[in-house]
């Protein structure tokens, strides 16, 4: 039984929150402010933390700073309104591991919130492999061709595992839409329709909590696709 | 009188007595020079027998030792007692006993002159004869006394420097007395033809003191005017000496009223100075220009220089007769003394002017010479500068023509031209610094100005250009600058503080509006058996949904339109990026039955865009398509190439009626179903519309009939 602890200042959305976490059977620590935060985790073991930015006494990222040089590993969500770029970025370069802006799916919150644990508490418990290629969360086995996703598994067609074995192979690296189909099809790619396009669709839309938002497969406009390397 | 006046008092009287002490030993000295100076102007004389008196004086002794042995020769006895006697002021009475013009009566006469105890005249006339030999008594004495022969006796005396003379028969002579040229060649003859003797020696033993003899008012007279002069020039270096000191102090303590008072509280030189200069008083007298005061003094001067000595005669000059020398000392005195009066004040006037400071610039020369200048600096002060640059060439052209008419009409004198051609030549060069720093500063100000105008506000025209109206000219393009500046910043302040206020807003709304999705998600989550309720919260859900993303969309609206959007801009290609995006609407065009049809080039076609910005406006495009299009309808999706330019068009038949024009679509919050009642903010075309301006991409929209066209277009790459 994991804990979590959930902190904003709003109180109906703690207890909002507390209600969707606690149906998925994690114990559920409150708090209202970053001070109140600390003291939690100081008194409690904590798992993953979901915190809000905009608090008074002591704001979110300032909050996660203490935890990270007090050497707090845990797990945490920034769950905020401000969702600028910027924000992001200053927000995940803080410490925390994953950014969730509000209003939120709370379906998405669930899975983000699963997915860090899992993360979280699996480290480390992947033999390395020859065949097993991994990024994030994500593992690719081609001796079993398996793939999952923070220990879930996830079905794939025979095309779309291929193309994603190829990209997590060559994770970080961008590939044009020509360059995938050359690379599965073995063929050159003219005239073909937009295959490689939907297929990426596709794999986007089973490996990502989020596919509007992608953590692995991401597009780069104009150029192509990659897998990122985590 | 305080005490400081009665100080200055003395001073000053002292000054005046050894002015005065100073002339009267110059007078002294001064007529005895001119009196008794040599001849030849060398010197003067020191003793008396360098006199001219005495060597007159000695030349009517010869004349009358010439007669007397003459007389002698022919036989004519002197009275022996009257040699004998010490001869006095009664020689003009004793022989008066003979008749006046007989030759004894002159021998008497001769004899008292000669042969008198109390001379000192000696005369010795060797003849051939024992007879017509003749020796003045005195000398027969000197020689008796002193056991020489005569001549032994007389050429001891020539050589010892007593004043001689020697004649001998043939008509030559010796002698040093021809200074003053009373030996004259017609007493030569006289003393030749007078007498039969072979030798004449004459000699004087310059004991004027001792003697009384025709020597001895001369003597007298020189004796008095040589003490006078040695008293004079003691007199003069004593009273120059205390002139200077007297000067001096009374330099010293001129301009004070109550004396020097040390001075306090100041630090600088310059204010020392000042303070200084403070404390002189200065009488009206002091305050009018030097030149002026200098004029006034001459012309009393002048006045006083006729006047007085007239008034002083015509009153006192009975008075004053009585002794040539007084008299002359006198006047003398007084004409120095009224000359002192009149130019003393001016000299300590001139003094105290210097210690407080207004020598130079209490003078009539200054005074006018700024009251030009400022004529001057008023007349071109606020004039035009035409004006101002007209005025000053005509002045100098019409000059320049002056003169050269003058040196044609009048042959001047070489030394006019020359100094005119380099008047001439100072203002041509004072005239052309003039223009070539005017130049130089407009130059200044032409590059500083383009500077600014190409945006570097903070440049400013420097305040050190020499030329005044380019300074002028220089603040006001300073002024303009500074107001542009802020002007520039005020508005990139607004622009910044709408985003900011969007941001700040959008993120407040955003806060509550999770709970409502949130709740409503939990409500749905409690499957309540009423129907009704849960048709409530289906509309709740939307709704709410519908506003998560017309505020996402506004925020983004606004930053796109205000430029606040940093784009990271590369070399992407668009058929890629093209085929990306439509993959992702593969789906909601199926469900809605339209049919996606693509005609894009084989080869890639590079732009250099932002890719996340420019997939947005695509996304928009196919996104509207995907809402507004007739159902079981075509959508087009088209690529096409210029030379320079790549075109994306997205065309589709629309489900609605199109009720406005295509400007007005892409305001925001404008949908072309004016009911509103689709989903969507209404702020997508016009999020897309500032998308493509910020990257300098084309992007319109066309409505004909139910086409609704969307063209996008880049430049290639």
């Amino acid at each position: 039984m994991y804990s979590i602890l959930v902190c904003d200042d709003d109180k109906d959305i703690v207890d909002a929150i507390e209600i969707y976490l606690s149906q998925e059977g994690y114990q559920i620590y409150k708090a209202y402010s970053g001070l109140e935060a600390l003291d939690v985790i100081d008194k409690h073991e904590i798992h993953l933390a979901l915190m809000d930015i905009m608090m008074p006494d002591l704001d979110g990222i300032h909050t996660v700073m203490r935890l990270r040089e007090k050497n707090q590993t845990l797990p945490i969500i920034f769950l905020t309104a401000k969702s600028e770029d910027s924000d992001k970025v200053l927000g995940l370069n803080i410490g925390a591991d994953d950014y969730i802006t509000k209003p939120f799916n709370p379906l998405e919150l669930i899975a983000r919130t699963k997915s860090a644990l899992r993360r979280y508490t699996v480290l480390g418990s992947l033999p390395a492999a020859d065949n097993i290629y991994t990024t994030g969360g994500l593992v690719v086995n081609d001796d079993t061709k398996e793939v999952t996703v923070d220990g879930e598994p996830v079905k794939l067609t025979p095309i779309e595992y291929n193309m994603l074995c190829f990209l997590v192979k060559n994770k970080g690296r961008v590939f044009s839409i020509s360059e995938i189909y050359e690379a599965i099809w073995q063929e050159p790619s003219f005239g073909v329709d937009n295959i490689v396009a939907v297929h990426i669709r596709h794999i986007r839309e089973k490996i990502e909590i989020d596919p509007k938002n992608p953590k692995y497969l991401k597009v780069a406009w104009g150029i192509g696709y990659k897998i990122e390397r985590l | 009188m305080k005490f400081y006046s009665i100080r200055k008092f003395v001073v000053q009287a002292c000054l005046f007595l050894a002015y005065l002490a100073i002339f009267t030993g110059v007078y002294f000295v001064q007529s005895f020079t001119s009196e008794y100076g040599l001849k030849d102007g060398t010197g003067i004389c020191e003793a008396y027998q360098e006199t001219s008196d005495f060597e007159q004086h000695f030349v009517k002794y010869l004349e009358r030792v010439a007669a007397y042995a003459r007389l002698r020769d022919e036989g004519f006895e002197p009275s022996e007692t009257f040699s004998l006697v010490r001869g006095h002021a009664l020689l003009g009475n004793d022989y008066k006993a003979y008749p006046t013009d007989s030759e004894l009566a002159q021998l008497e006469f001769y004899n008292r002159k000669l042969n008198t105890a109390d001379t000192s005249f000696l005369y010795y006339v060797k003849g051939e004869t024992a007879e017509t030999t003749y020796v003045s008594p005195q000398l027969q004495k000197a020689a008796r006394n002193s056991g020489k022969t005569y001549l032994e006796y007389i050429t001891e005396s020539i050589d010892a420097g007593a004043p001689y003379f020697v004649l001998n028969d043939t008509g030559i002579y010796s002698t040093n007395l021809e200074t003053y040229g009373y030996l004259t060649t017609s007493v030569q003859e006289y003393l030749m033809e007078n007498s039969s003797f072979t030798t004449l020696y004459a000699i004087s033993t310059v004991d004027f003191e001792g003697t009384i003899d025709d020597f001895t008012p001369g003597y007298k007279s020189f004796t008095q005017s040589f003490s006078r002069y040695e008293s004079g020039r003691r007199i003069s270096v004593i009273g120059a000496v205390l002139f200077i000191l007297f000067f001096v102090a009374a330099v010293f303590l001129a301009g004070y009223v109550d004396g020097y008072r040390p001075i306090e509280g100041v630090t600088t030189p310059a204010e020392l100075r000042a303070a200084k200069r403070a404390q002189i008083d200065l009488r009206g007298y002091d305050k009018i220009p030097l030149e002026l005061a200098f004029l006034i003094n001459l012309a009393i001067y002048g006045l006083t220089n006729g006047l007085l000595p007239a008034l002083l005669f015509r009153n006192f000059g009975s008075l004053l007769m009585f002794n040539g020398q007084v008299q002359y000392l006198l006047y003398f005195l007084v004409d120095l003394g009224v000359s002192y009066a009149i130019f003393m004040p001016f000299i300590f006037s001139a003094v105290r002017r210097y210690k407080a400071g207004t020598l130079v610039t209490n003078t009539a020369v200054v005074r006018f010479g700024k009251l030009i200048v400022h004529w001057v600096k008023r007349f071109f002060e606020n004039r035009n500068i035409t004006l101002i640059a007209g005025v000053i060439l005509g002045i100098y052209l019409v000059g320049g023509i002056a003169a050269c008419i003058l040196c044609f009409l009048g042959g001047i004198d070489p030394i006019f031209l020359i100094v005119g051609i380099v008047l001439y030549l100072v203002v041509f060069f004072f005239l052309t610094l003039q223009v070539l720093r005017t130049c130089a500063d407009l130059n200044v100000v032409v590059q500083e100005t383009e500077r600014i105008q190409n945006g570097s506000f903070d440049q400013k025209i420097p305040d050190t250009l020499k030329s005044a109206p380019v300074r002028t000219l220089g603040g006001y393009i300073n002024n303009i600058s500074e107001g542009l500046q802020s002007a520039v910043d005020e508005q990139v302040k607004s622009e910044r503080l709408k985003t900011e206020l969007i941001t700040n807003v959008s993120h407040d709304i955003k806060t509550p509006l999770t709970s409502i999705i949130n709740y409503v998600d939990l409500l749905k989550r409690m499957d309540l058996d009423n129907e009704k309720a849960n048709g409530y919260l289906n509309i709740l859900e939307n709704k709410s949904q519908r506003l998560k993303t017309l505020i996402e969309d506004l925020v983004e609206a606004s930053k796109a339109s205000s430029g606040a959007i940093q784009l990271q801009m590369e070399r992407i290609n668009f058929i890629e990026l093209i085929r990306q995006s439509c993959a992702e609407y593969e789906e909601k065009f199926e469900e809605r039955q339209l049919q996606m049809i693509k005609d894009l080039p084989d080869h890639s076609v590079y732009i250099y865009a932002d890719g996340r910005r420019t997939f947005r406006i695509v996304d928009n495009l196919l996104s509207n398509a995907a809402k507004y299009a007739m159902k079981g309808t075509r959508v087009y999706v088209d690529v096409t190439e210029s030379d320079e330019t790549v075109t994306l068009t997205v065309k589709n038949i629309s489900a609605s009626q199109l009720n406005i024009n295509a400007d007005e679509l892409m305001e925001r919050f404008v949908r072309g179903d004016q009911s509103r009642s689709t989903e969507g903010s209404g702020l997508g075309l016009s999020i897309a519309e500032s998308l493509a301006k910020l990257q300098n991409a084309e992007f319109k929209l066309e409505i004909e009939g139910d086409l609704f066209k969307a063209v996008l277009a880049f430049e290639k790459m």
